[in-house]
This record gives C-alpha cells, structure tokens and sequence, in this order.
C-alpha cells in the first residue's frame, strides 16, 4: 500500500461547502414533523439571514480573491474559483430544498394552522383588497421614493440588502407628451421601505383564518399610483447582496473610530455578488437590471417565492397561535446563585459553573452590577465584543465609573456587522468616565473576561469570569454556553496581565492558568494531542473529545489525524463548519465527528484530554480556526475545581448521548441523523440539560463510574 | 494591609509594579505589574538628549500608571529615574515635562542607589542567606552596565561595575554593522571583561550561585540551560558568556527589580516591615575587603574602629547623628588609611580616589563621597565651606565635620600604630569627654598628637576630649 501523506488535500473538506452541509443541516429542522409549524419557520428564516452573511463575508472575500487573481488552492485543494462554482451550485440546491420546504410542506400546514400568508394579491377577497387599498394609500405610499432611470438619469444606488420592486412603465398614449408607439418603455425601481413591517395583517377571511400579505404586494398592486402618466407593464421585486468584506487599513488609521465609520458607509457601494429576483420576472426587466448591476448570470438567483424569507421571524412572534411554538423555557437559576445573593461571598466559597441558557445569565449580569456598587470593589475590567442592545452590563460598567470604580472596557469595533453598535456603546462608555480600548491592532480580540478588584480586609482580592460566548443577555437565551466565576489567585493575577496586555503593556515573566491566542494556545493544542498520541502509543488509553463550533485548521487536523492512527480515541462535537474527515482508512478511523443543532445554538467550546486519568478539561473562546488561533485575542482556561470538572464532563456526555438533534459525518463527509438503537427513545441533550436545570438539583452524573465514553457506531444510525 | 505602588523609570523599560504589605504575614506580595519600552537610553546613546515623541510616550504610559495607582487607591507610592536619564543634555526638561504632564515628581537615583534597591529586594527573597552562605555572584545587567558583586561565606567581598548593558552593547555592534544574530562579537566583548574580573577576584573558585537580577531575565534560566537554543536578545547573549565564564554551580534568577527593591524600602523606613538581611553590615565587610585590598594595617584599623565607635557612642547626645552616620564612621575608619599603598607622601588624595572608585553595595553616592572627603581631610588643611558648596549641602559639611573630630581623636589614640591603650572607658562629663585609659608602654606620641586633635574636637562640639591615664 503506498504511504498515506496525511497532508493531502484529498482529506480535507472545503470550509465553504462545510459550512453549507451545516446550513442544509438547520434547514433539515424545519422539516421535522415533531416540531410545531412557526419553530419550523423559524429554521426558514435562520438559513435565510446565514446565507446572506455568508455572501456578504465569505463569497465575497472569494470574489475579492477571484479579482486579484489569487489562485492558491485551500484546504482541500480548491482555488478560489473553483470554490465559487461550487458554492454556487450547493447554495442553489440548498435556496431550491428552502423554497420546496416553504412552499410545499410548510405553507399548507400553516393554512390548516389558520394563518395565511398571500404571495399574490390576486387571491384577496374583496373586503380584502379594500383594507389593502387603503393601507397603501395611508401608510406606504407617504414613504415610497420611486426613481427612474433613463438617458438623462443614471441607474439608482440600490442599497445592500433591501428589497426593491423593479417595474417597466410606457407612457400612457393620451398623455401631454407621449412619443411614438413601441419602444418608449422606461424602467424604474422603488424601495421596499425598510421602516414598514414587511407583513400586514389583512382582515380574517370567511373561515376566520388570519390572513398577511407582504409589503411588496402591496406596492406592487398599487404601482400604478405612483407613475400616473405611465402604464405600468411589468413589476416585480428583486433583491442584491453586496461585497460588505472590508479590511480597515489600521497602520495608517490614525482614530480607528473614524475608520470604521468611514467603511460602514461605503459598505453599501460594494460589487453587486448577488441578485435575487422573482423567478417570473419579465425577461427585459431582468436584462435591465442585470446590465446596471453588473452582475454575471451565474449570481442571478431565480426564486420560486418571496425574496428573502428573514421576515419569517417576525412571523414567528405574532400575536397569540402559541400552540405553534414550543412552550417557552425559562433559564432557571444556578443552584449556588439564588437571586439576590452576594455574588462574591458565594464564589469565595468555590468556583461556580454557568450553563446558559439553561441556567440564567443574570449571574454575569449582577457580577458587573454588584460590583458597580459594592464600596470595596476598586476596579472593574472587561471585554465585550457582541453586546445587547440597552444591555444591563454596559449600563452597569457605566454606574460604576460614575460611583468612583476604575473601569476599563476593551470594545471590539471590529465584531463584525456590529461595528455600527459597538461604537455607540463605546463612546457611551467613554462619556460615563470608562476606560475605553477601542481593540487591538492587527488582532481582533475575541476572548471573553471580566476582572472585578475588590479591597478585602486581608488583602486585594480578584474575581473572575470567562466564558466562552459574549456578554450579551440576549444571545445568551439562545445560545449554548458555558462560563466559570472564580476568585482563585492563579486566574486573578492571569486575568489583570491579561488586562495589562491589551492596554499594549509588556506580557508578564510568566502565566499561571490562562492560555492566550496568538501567543501559545496553538502549541499548547498541539502538546496537549500530543501528550495523548504518547500516551496511546505507550499502549495507555487516550481519549480527546473536543466541542466547538468550527474546526478548519489545518496544523490541529494533521495533528489529530496523526493521533487517530497512533490510537488516540477522538469525539469532535462540531456544531458547524468540520474540515476534518472521518473514517478514512490510515487517516482518521478513531475520529468520530457528530454535530448537534437544537432549538439553541451550540457555542460552548469544551475541550477534554483524558491525559492517562488525570483527565484536563479546558474551556475557552476559541475554536480550531486559524483566525482564533493566529489572528484573535483568545483566552483559554482549565477547568480544575473537581465539582466543576464532573459537570463539565455531564455536558460532554449528554452531548456525545444525543440521538435527537444530533448528526454524525460518515465517511463520504456528509452528515446522517444519529438515531437511537432499537426499542430507545430518542434523547436530546439540549432536552436533557432543560429537564436537569429545572429540578435544580446537581445532575447525576454516572460518567464516574463508567469514565468512558459510549460512542454510536456505523450500525445503529440510520439515514432518513 | 497596605498597597505601595512604585514607578520605575529606566533606561530601556518603565515598570509599575503595586503591592500588597500584609501586616500579619510581613510579606510584601505583587498585585499588578505594568511594563512598557522606552527609547531613553537609545535616545542618550544616539543623540545625547531623549526625543520629543519618546518622552510623549514616556507620558502617556506614566498617566496610564497613574490612572492604574488611583484604580487601587494605593496608600503610597514612589516614583524613581535610573541615573541614565541624568546622560541627556535634555534631562532637567524631561524631568519637568514628566511634571506637568502626569504630576509625578521623580526622583533621579544615582547608580549605587538603585543597584543597592535591586540588591534589596533579592536580599528580601525568602532563601537568599542560603544562597549567599557559600559563595555567589549577585549580577545586574542593566541597559549601560553591569555589576557583579562577589559574596563569599555570607560576606560581600566585592562589587564591581563592568560598562555593558543590552542597549548599549546591542547598538554598539549595530555602529560596528554587525548582524545582531551573530552574536559571538558580542560573546568576546563580554568575554574579555569578565576574564579580569575573575582572575582578581574569583581566582579559582566557581561560584555555588549566580543570582540574576531583574524581573525581564526569568526567561534566561532556560537559555542558560539549554545553552544550544537560539538565543535572539543581547540579554541572553550576557547571561550566557557570565554562565560561561563564572562557571556558577547554579543560576537563579528570582525575578524581582527595583520596583520590588523601592517597596522595600519604604516598608523598613515606614517600619512596615523589618529587613531579614543585615545591610549595615554589607557594607562594614564590604570597606573592609577594600582595605585589605590595600594592604592597610589591620592591627591599627581594628584599633580604630572601636574607638570611634566608642567615641561615637559616647558622643551620641551631643552630635545628634544616627545609626546610618555609625555605619559611615566606621567605613571612614577603615578605609581612612587605604591610599598609603599608592603613595605615603600623597596619600590623602590617593585615599580620595580609591574610595570614589570602589563601589560599596549599600552606600549611595553622596555617603561614598563623604566617607572619601572626611578621610582626605584628615591628612590635609580643612577647607571651608565655599570650597565645597558645589559638592555638598551645608547640613553634608557639618557631617564631614564631625566625623573628621571623631577620626582625629580615635587616631591620635592610637599614633603608633601599635595599641597600646587598653580598657578604654569613655563618657562626658562637665563639658570634657574623659578617655579612661590603660597603657602598657609609653603614650608620648599619642599624648602629643592629642592636644592637637582635642582642639579641633573641642571646636567643632564644644566638648574637650580629655586624656585619663589609669595605672
């Protein structure tokens, strides 16, 4: 057999089409039947706003690449243009299964549920379109800005992202004016206006069902009124997407506030890479629009429904149809932090474990906010990259700078698509008599820590928070994530060097826990695989089960392949892109690879080395990505109090148990439902980990009985 | 529990550090530590003066300090200049700018001053007499020089100042355009130095210990250990060659700096904390080592080192001065004979010279100089004041003064060189310092030099010293 080169790109799968296997994967819960019908919606509307960021991030950097004739191959041996096509053709059968779900499965279903959605005014009652008439008339056409574009006018910006209707008038022939017959046809665009819900409820139809139509419906009914003297001969809406990858050029910037400003703003100029159109469009509107757009017929998307299916969120939080949705789940309180108590008494007495959203935020929140008013405390620090909008943690990093406390914010400018939001908060932040770091140059920082300093009796003592996901209390309702609150001296002293660092001071002689990206989270990755590679080879057992959103490096997949053929067992819980292949002969047999998508989005990232039984288990904000490992401020931390560690296990555990939500990659890298073995009840972890918080009690946890883990094989999973 | 924040500024780094005084524990533990570079030496060695945009940034990191110090509501800090500020034309300007940008006052110490706080903060390091009870070396690399101080059964035997630093040894060899990364120019510089100082001194004893100051170099033990690892900075390059030419059995590098040296300080002078280590006494075995370095007479040295202690005992109401001042008294005892191995004729100014020389671990510049004068005017006319204005401050002159009394009356009682006095007893009494001897021979000689002496003592206390001979 010739020798297997596990560098070969032939093992390696591209990022993209990952991520859009991933994309394939959440639009596969909205046909699951189990679900309620507006839960199954919601699933529509997620993979439509994913995909229009991966257009505006990913497909464009490749365009951008493409243009600059850059043609090094990736991962798995693709060039830039070689990846488009396939984007292309992946992203159309995934746009085809959306709208057949949509149309086919989903629409009807809601029809029987009672609520209709008309996609042509053409099917409304009279009374109907007497409401609509009218609603047009008061409400939309105040806001309407019809253009047109002729010799004398130039072709309109059309702004990124929002929906258009693109209509071809003739003037009419009594009209002062008119020219010859035949050729006096003009074309004009009108914005679907952003500021009007995008639905509108219509009067109940003779059944009682409740019945919406889309904005641009009704504008298109009406399109008439806005050109009188024209006849209006074709209509329909389109939508573009545009090139929004920008790189700010921060050696020169001198106030990288001003920079980012300056980029938000031409972030609507970008090359069109996209246009969405009606696939009933007339064939001379699109060649208009298609010529002005310069667009290539490749990024013509013909859409077999409404354009751009987010407002499916919207839809999904109307009023009443709660037999719809799944009973809401309340996150319950940490058994350790009832609310109202004193958060710092209690972490005094041990490290404390956050899982969220099973377990409530507000201890994160009521961390900074006790702390804005506790007298003893000196100092506040913390970094925000995503944070809410009227977020409680900004407000109290604000409160405590104006009760005396030092605070030092790093805010993330460069969190991208937040820049805009991030910038409010910082100046707000600024004003209050914060510290503000407007981030790092060249590195994007991404870790998660809070500092809190506080004056004790006996001497300074340091609280501290890490977590895997932002400190944001929205996102923290729906994404999965973990965080640990400790006052240990070895993190607290890590924590204000790591403070120290990202003012731009000197690194510290020497680090106790925490482990940094850029700086040596790689290698440390790598000794800990290979620690356990040793391990297998000397014939112990050796065991990695890693949880993350994303692993595409290509440095930690060579040193896992290398650990699988040395015998090292490898459970990867991957909740999006895995460039990582399994079950290949001399390459990857002991890697198993599942991946979970659930009512929340998995965030955690959780790593477990099981290091001859003195088993290491890390948290940490980054996953196995050259962007976190190279490019990103990222901190990684042991867990090492034991309570803490067996919980952390629990959650591995469950996780690995899923036969719900879970899916596995098989050999020919696509994913397959893990189904449980016959005569087994199907169990969830994310179902798991609700029912656990609500006892409220500590989970039982046989993990330390067994201390294996039960992997599924080939034989018990099913394909749908 | 009290918090102490230092500043200090040097030349190639400026480094806070906060700290945490325990009242029960006595133990000083660091909170927060904030480094940043600096360009001053660069500055200096380039240009003679540091740069606007330099002293700029020196600004913003010392409010970034500030800032930092308010945070902890720290009860006191300090906030000290290494002496190489002092090279730049421009150093008084810095000074002030560094005054009205951040309101930091700075003190500049002189080079003595902040070797001997490097030299107490390692001193403070729980097994340092360990250490020091075989024989180490104590070095200091700093960014224009080196210092190695010799200690040899718990004593120092000597310290010596080498003229290499990182800064200016690295831009010495760009000048000479010579690749950084080969760094084995810089081996033989080093090389040729040490090679000196370890044949006078070390002879052939390897040393049990080097002990590495400074907090920057904890990364140095594994250089020096893995000796074939690339080494990229000056700095490793130095603890390297001093590795391989000292030979130590051992390197230990406890990471502590000046910073850690200025909490200390200020903790024994506040009384927060009592010193483990005896420094006064450095600093006695220190002049000592100089003195026999130049074969002065022990017998008469030990002679007269009691009886200015004793004299000085005695006195102790009437000349006002402290424990420090004794230390010094006994260092002008010791060394007040050393430039006689030069020349006997001129050996008032060779006196002068050697003490301006020899570095004593523990004394700072100024006390080195007074012990240097009172010993040169022991031989020769005092001038008056006006001569030394530019030198010292008048309360300085009186020091010297008194200190010159002091010397004058032990010496006379031991003219001949050949202790003839014993059970001396001494005490003042109706304005008369009464000096109860025992003499086993002749006490013409001293009895004559006396008179001489007494007068002056007489002038500058009021007090006479008066010759009582017991048979």
């Amino acid at each position: 057999m010739a020798k297997i080169d596990i560098s070969d790109a032939k093992y390696y799968d591209n990022r993209e089409l990952s991520w859009l296997k991933f994309e394939r994967r959440v639009l596969n819960e909205a046909t699951n039947k189990e679900l309620p019908i507006l839960e199954r919606l919601k699933f529509v509307s997620i993979t439509s706003s994913n995909l229009d960021e991966f257009f505006m991030v990913r497909v464009a950097s490749l365009k951008d690449m493409e243009h600059a004739g850059y043609t090094k191959p990736d991962i798995a041996g693709m060039t830039p243009t070689e990846q488009l096509i396939a984007i292309n053709e992946k992203t159309r059968e995934l746009v085809d299964f959306q709208y057949n779900t949509f149309n086919r499965s989903l629409t009807p279903i809601l029809k029987d549920k009672g609520i209709i959605i008309y996609e042509k005014y053409e099917d409304l009652n009279q009374e109907q379109l007497k409401f609509m008439d009218s609603f047009f008339m008061s409400q939309v056409y105040p806001v309407l800005t019809p253009m047109a574009f002729d010799a004398s006018r130039p072709f309109p910006l059309i702004r990124n992202k929002s929906l258009n209707i693109a209509a071809l008038i003739e003037k009419k022939k009594d009209s002062v004016g008119a020219g010859a017959e035949g050729d006096d046809v003009e074309f004009a665009t009108v914005q679907v206006p952003s500021v009007l819900p995008r639905f509108v409820k219509l009067p109940a139809d003779e059944k009682g069902h409740d019945c919406f139509i889309l904005l641009e419906q009704i504008i298109e009914r009406n399109m008439d009124k806005l050109f009188l003297n024209y006849n209006v001969v074709a209509a329909s809406p389109y939508r573009i997407m545009r090139n929004a990858d920008f790189n700010i050029d921060e050696e020169g910037a001198e106030d990288l506030l001003i920079e980012i400003e300056k980029q938000i703003k031409s972030r609507q100029w970008g090359e069109v890479i996209r246009l969405e159109v009606e696939a009933s469009i007339n064939k001379r509107l699109l060649a208009i629009l298609k010529k002005n757009l310069g667009v290539n017929e490749i990024d013509i998307y013909k859409i077999k429904g409404p354009i751009d299916l987010t407002f499916l969120m919207k839809l999904y939080g109307i009023e009443g149809h709660s037999e719809l949705r799944l009973p809401g789940f309340k996150p319950q309180e940490n058994p350790r932090l009832r609310s109202g108590d004193k958060i710092f008494d209690e972490i005094k007495k041990g490290d404390i474990l956050l899982h969220h959203p099973y377990e409530t935020f507000d201890p994160v929140v009521d961390f900074i906010a006790q702390a804005a008013f506790d007298p003893q405390v000196l100092a506040i620090k913390q970094t925000l990259y995503r944070v809410s909008g009227n977020s409680p943690i900004i407000a109290s990093l604000a409160h405590a700078a104006e009760n005396g406390k030092q605070v030092t914010v790093l805010v993330e400018l460069k969190a991208r698509f937040d820049e805009e939001n991030n910038i409010i908060w910082a100046k707000k932040l600024e004003k209050a008599g914060c510290h503000v770091i407007y981030g790092l140059v060249g590195l994007k920082t991404h870790c998660k820590i809070a500092l809190v300093v506080r004056r004790e009796e006996d001497g300074i003592r340091r609280y501290v928070h890490l977590g895997t996901g932002n400190y944001n209390d929205s996102t923290a309702k729906l994404y999965t994530d973990c965080g640990m609150l400790t006052c240990r001296e070895s993190y607290g002293e890590d924590a204000t060097a790591v403070f120290n660092m990202l003012s731009g001071y000197s690194e510290p002689a020497s680090w106790n826990k925490l482990v940094l990206a850029p700086l040596w989270l790689r290698d440390t990755f790598i000794n800990l695989i290979d620690r356990e590679i040793n391990n297998a080879k000397d014939g112990r057992e050796a065991v990695i089960v890693a949880k993350m959103n994303s692993l595409c490096d290509k440095g930690i997949i060579e040193k896992l392949y290398e650990a699988s053929n040395a015998g090292v067992k490898i459970h990867l819980i991957i909740r999006g892109i895995c460039c990582l292949r399994t079950a290949i002969p001399g390459v990857s047999e002991n890697i198993h690879v599942s991946s979970i998508v659930g009512t929340y989005l998995e965030h955690a990232r959780i790593f477990y080395f099981y290091n001859n039984g003195l088993e290491d288990i890390y948290m940490g904000s980054a996953d196995w990505m050259p962007r976190n490992l190279d490019r990103r401020v990222e901190i990684m931390f042991p867990v090492e109090d034991s309570i803490l560690k067996s919980k952390v296990k629990h959650i591995l555990d469950v996780q690995l148990g899923d036969t719900l939500k879970a899916y596995e990659m098989t050999e020919d890298g696509s994913y397959v439902r893990i189904k449980p073995s016959r005569g087994k009840k199907p169990v969830g972890a994310q179902d798991t980990f609700c029912k656990e918080a609500k006892r409220s009690i500590e989970p039982e946890i046989d993990f330390f009985k067994k201390r294996t883990f039960v992997p599924i094989l080939a034989n018990e999973v099913f394909d749908e | 529990m009290k918090l102490f924040a230092s500043i200090y500024i040097g030349s190639y780094e400026t480094t806070m550090k906060i700290f945490e005084i325990g009242k029960q524990q006595k133990k000083i533990k660091t909170i927060d530590t904030i480094k940043a570079q600096s360009d001053i030496i660069r500055d200096v060695l380039n240009y003679g003066r540091i740069l606007p945009e330099t002293i700029e940034k020196l600004c913003r990191v010392l409010n970034d300090m500030r800032r930092a110090i308010e945070g902890y509501k720290v009860d006191s800090f300090s906030v000290v200049a290494g002496p190489n500020i002092r090279q730049a034309d421009n150093s008084l300007i810095v000074l002030e700018q560094i005054k009205v940008q951040t309101g930091f006052s700075v003190k500049v110490i002189s080079n003595s001053e902040q070797r001997f706080l490097g030299y107490q903060a390692v001193a403070a390091t729980e097994d340092f007499e360990e250490l020091i009870s075989d024989s180490a070396v104590l070095v200091d690399i700093g960014g224009v020089s080196l210092q190695i101080t010799l200690f040899s059964k718990g004593k120092i035997i000597t310290t010596q100042h080498l003229s290499m630093g990182t800064v200016s040894l690295s831009e010495n060899i760009k000048k000479i355009g010579i690749v950084v990364s080969s760094l084995d120019q810089i081996y033989e510089m080093i090389y040729k130095e040490l090679e000196v100082f370890k044949t006078m001194f070390l002879r052939d004893i390897h040393p049990k210990y080097m002990i590495l100051l400074g907090s920057q170099i904890g990364n140095a033990i594994d250089n020096v250990m893995g000796l074939s690892s690339q080494l990229t900075k000056v700095e490793d390059y130095i603890v390297k060659t001093l590795a391989e030419t000292l030979m130590p059995k051992n390197v230990v590098a406890p990471g502590v700096s000046v910073c850690d040296g200025m909490a200390y300080h200020f903790c024994y002078n506040k009384k927060w904390l009592v010193a483990t280590h005896d420094f006064d006494n450095d600093i006695i075995t220190a002049a000592w080592s100089i003195a026999k370095r130049y074969d002065s007479y022990q017998p008469h040295l030990k002679a007269l080192f009691k009886l200015s202690g004793e004299i000085f005992d005695a006195m102790k109401k009437y000349h006002g001065l402290g424990k420090r001042q004794r230390v010094i008294m006994q260092c002008i005892a010791i060394l007040h004979d050393c430039g006689k191995y030069i020349s006997l004729a001129d050996a008032s100014d060779c006196s002068y010279t050697i003490i301006m020389s020899s570095e004593i671990l523990g004394l700072s510049h100024k006390e080195r100089e007074i012990i240097a004068t009172t010993v040169a005017f022991n031989r020769k006319p005092l001038e008056p004041y006006e001569n030394l204005s530019d030198r010292f401050t008048t309360e300085e002159y009186l020091l010297i003064l008194k200190l010159l009394a002091i010397l004058k009356v032990a010496n006379a009682l031991d003219r001949s060189h050949k202790q003839k006095i014993k059970n001396v007893s001494m005490r003042v009494k109706d304005k008369e310092l009464v000096i109860s001897i025992e003499a086993n021979s002749s006490l013409a000689l001293e009895k004559g030099l006396f008179k001489k002496n007494a007068d002056f003592f007489q002038e500058i206390f009021t007090i006479k010293p008066v010759l009582k001979e017991n048979k």
